[in-house]
């Protein structure tokens, strides 16, 4: 969400510079979001990812701050998948841009990612971490079958913890049943 | 120096309990028949004599007052109550609280006397000693020995409430008194900080905390304020629930993306696992004397309670009304067990005997109710409800009758009762 947030500040300042028009503005940012397509993504390698996915993770906080100062550069949408309710099955939806993403993760290959498994509030907070969990694992699973190397593939899960929508409707929940992805090392 | 006279004692509790059913017309609105049958006994505080030079002697009598109306065993009967036009009631039988106020010296001393009414046998007298600052503490005692005397129970006064507190995009933990009073954060670590439990001594937490960058299972030393994270495998590690002897904690914990009940000893050591399905298993709660594990799981479908033997074996399913059981915590009574159950507006607390008999819905509100936990004591649960539009935590006795709210800020979750501290 952060970075979806600079990635349109970045964007909106870029548009100003090159003087672009309001309307030209949304069009572009519209066609960047909807370039999920996998093969543009581009990402500088900087060495291995450590075995322990801890350690991994706390670089994770270093390159955060790190992709934001690069956010200018980057090309990069990954797109979440979502769920049905209280399920951990991939829908065809989500099967499709999983196969997207292992095709990226193909041409991209000193790419490591962590997968988030999230729930709508509607479940308990326990029984959520453990469906996120699944999620995010049904997910690696779907990845390591299309080809990638397990090792590559991380999984974290936060239960309702981190709602994508904070609100309390049908359409809010299906956004917070979801996998979201992120780049933890290359 | 202390006089008890068992006999008198012994009648209290008679008349209390077992009022003559003639006399059910003249109940107090206010008295509600509880689900054991067992009715409150009534109590009549008097104005406390002694010093009435300050406010002291009516302070701590509100003090006792408030803690014995929130033990739940009691109606209040107060001199005044039945004022302005109401008809006053006058219960065939009550237990007077008489209190005497001395603060010669500077200290503070209570002489507190319980008599019998109507025949006004004296049924104890303890005296009290404290400094002034610690009146809150002297009034706790005094509440809680009443409460022991009279029913048998252990007081809950001295008990306090651990919950989650949202603090922006953090979750820290946060404690109050049992009366929602003296409120302070734990945690301060701007992490996902989630699921408290107590140990059994009450001088540590245990929770699940994502300050590494993992959901690892960390334990809180109240004293110290130093957090030891025991966590060995990167895994999700959830709903950590102490062993009554202090030795373990049953927690949820993952494997494969899929999570069983475990136990592991508080250093780290010693992990075992309990469950074998490929379905989720989590929120393990042991039941008093340790034997036992009640926990959630979804082997059947939804998930679903199911009881356990502390080893993992002799596993039968306790909960088959509804799709989703789930957040079981066993009575520290020992029959029965408080759950979750989901309806179409979000969680309402349900109870249920161990023996799959009895089911009890406590709560019927409009948003959620999640995570309750009991009092020490049994009489009381804790528990998260969404109902004002925020969450919050509320109390609510175990038959359901007394609901009360401890927190008004929003933003709260997921408490746990102390044991007796």
């Amino acid at each position: 969400m952060k970075d979806r947030i600079i990635y349109l500040i970045i964007l909106g300042a870029v548009c100003v510079i090159a003087g672009c028009g309001g309307s030209k503005a949304v069009s572009t940012a519209q066609q960047e979001t909807g370039a999920a397509a996998a093969d543009s993504m581009t990402v500088v390698p900087e060495g291995r990812p450590a075995a322990d996915s801890r350690e991994i993770d706390r670089r994770v906080m270093d390159l955060l701050t790190e992709k934001e100062a690069k956010a200018e550069s980057r090309e990069l949408v990954l797109q979440p998948v979502y769920f049905e309710l209280d399920e951990s099955d991939l829908t065809p939806e989500a099967r499709s841009i999983l196969g997207g993403l292992a095709d990226a993760l193909a041409v991209n290959p000193g790419i490591s990612i962590m997968i988030e498994g999230h729930c709508d509030e509607r479940g308990t907070i326990e029984y959520n971490l453990a469906l996120g969990e699944r999620r995010a694992t049904a997910v690696k699973e779907y990845l390591v079958n299309y080809g990638v190397n397990a090792a590559r593939l991380y999984t974290i899960s936060y239960g309702k913890e981190r709602p994508a929508d904070p609100g309390h409707s049908e359409a809010a929940w299906a956004k917070n049943r979801r996998a979201e992805f992120r780049i933890v090392g290359q | 120096m202390m006089t008890i006279r068992k006999n008198s004692v012994r009648r209290a509790i008679l008349a209390a309990c077992l009022l003559p059913a003639v006399l059910a017309a003249q109940e107090d609105v206010r008295l509600r028949v509880r689900s054991e049958g067992f009715r409150r006994i009534y109590l009549e505080p008097e104005p406390f004599t002694g010093d009435q030079r300050s406010d002291v002697p009516e302070r701590l009598r509100r003090m006792i007052i408030a803690d014995l109306d929130l033990s739940g065993f009691f109606t209040i009967i107060l001199p005044d109550s039945g004022s302005a036009g109401r008809w006053r009631f006058i219960p065939s039988s009550s237990v007077g609280v008489k209190g005497n106020v001395d603060l010669a010296g500077g200290d503070l001393q209570l002489s507190m006397t319980l008599d019998e009414r109507p025949s006004g046998q004296t049924i104890i007298s303890k005296e009290y000693r404290s400094s002034l600052r610690r009146i809150r503490d002297l009034a706790h005692e005094c509440a809680d020995d009443i409460v022991l005397f009279l029913t048998g129970y252990t007081g809950i006064s001295t008990t306090r409430i651990v919950f989650v507190s949202e603090q922006g995009e953090s979750k820290e933990l946060s404690v109050i008194d049992f009366d929602g009073s003296n409120r302070r954060q734990l945690t301060r670590n701007r992490s996902l900080n989630i699921s408290p439990c107590w140990s059994p001594d009450g001088n540590r937490l245990a929770f699940t905390s994502f300050f590494s960058g993992n959901p690892d299972l960390v334990i809180f030393d109240l004293a110290s304020r130093e957090y030891t994270n025991i966590s060995r495998v990167n895994e999700l590690h959830s709903a950590p629930a102490w062993s009554p002897d202090g030795n373990k904690i049953a927690l949820s914990l993952t494997q494969n993306g899929n999570a069983d009940i475990y136990t592991v000893r508080p250093d780290g050591s010693g992990l075992q696992r309990l469950t074998h399905s490929p379905a989720i298993e989590s929120s393990p709660a042991w039941s008093p004397d340790g034997r036992e594990i009640v926990f959630t799981s979804g082997r059947s479908g939804g998930p679903q309670l199911y009881l356990m033997d502390a080893d993992g074996g002799n596993v039968r399913r306790l909960t088959y009304e509804g799709r989703y059981n789930d957040s079981a915590d066993w009575s520290p009574r020992g029959g029965s067990v408080a759950f979750v159950t989901r309806d179409e507006g979000g969680f309402q607390i349900c109870t249920i005997d161990v023996t799959g008999q009895n089911l009890q819905r406590l709560t019927d509100s409009a948003g959620s109710n999640e995570n309750p936990t009991w009092s020490p004591n049994g009489m009381w649960l804790t528990f998260a409800s969404s109902r004002s539009g925020r969450w919050d935590i509320y109390i609510i006795s175990r038959d359901g009758t007394d609901l009360r709210r401890l927190t008004e800020d929003g933003g709260n979750v997921s408490p746990a009762w102390s044991p007796a501290l």
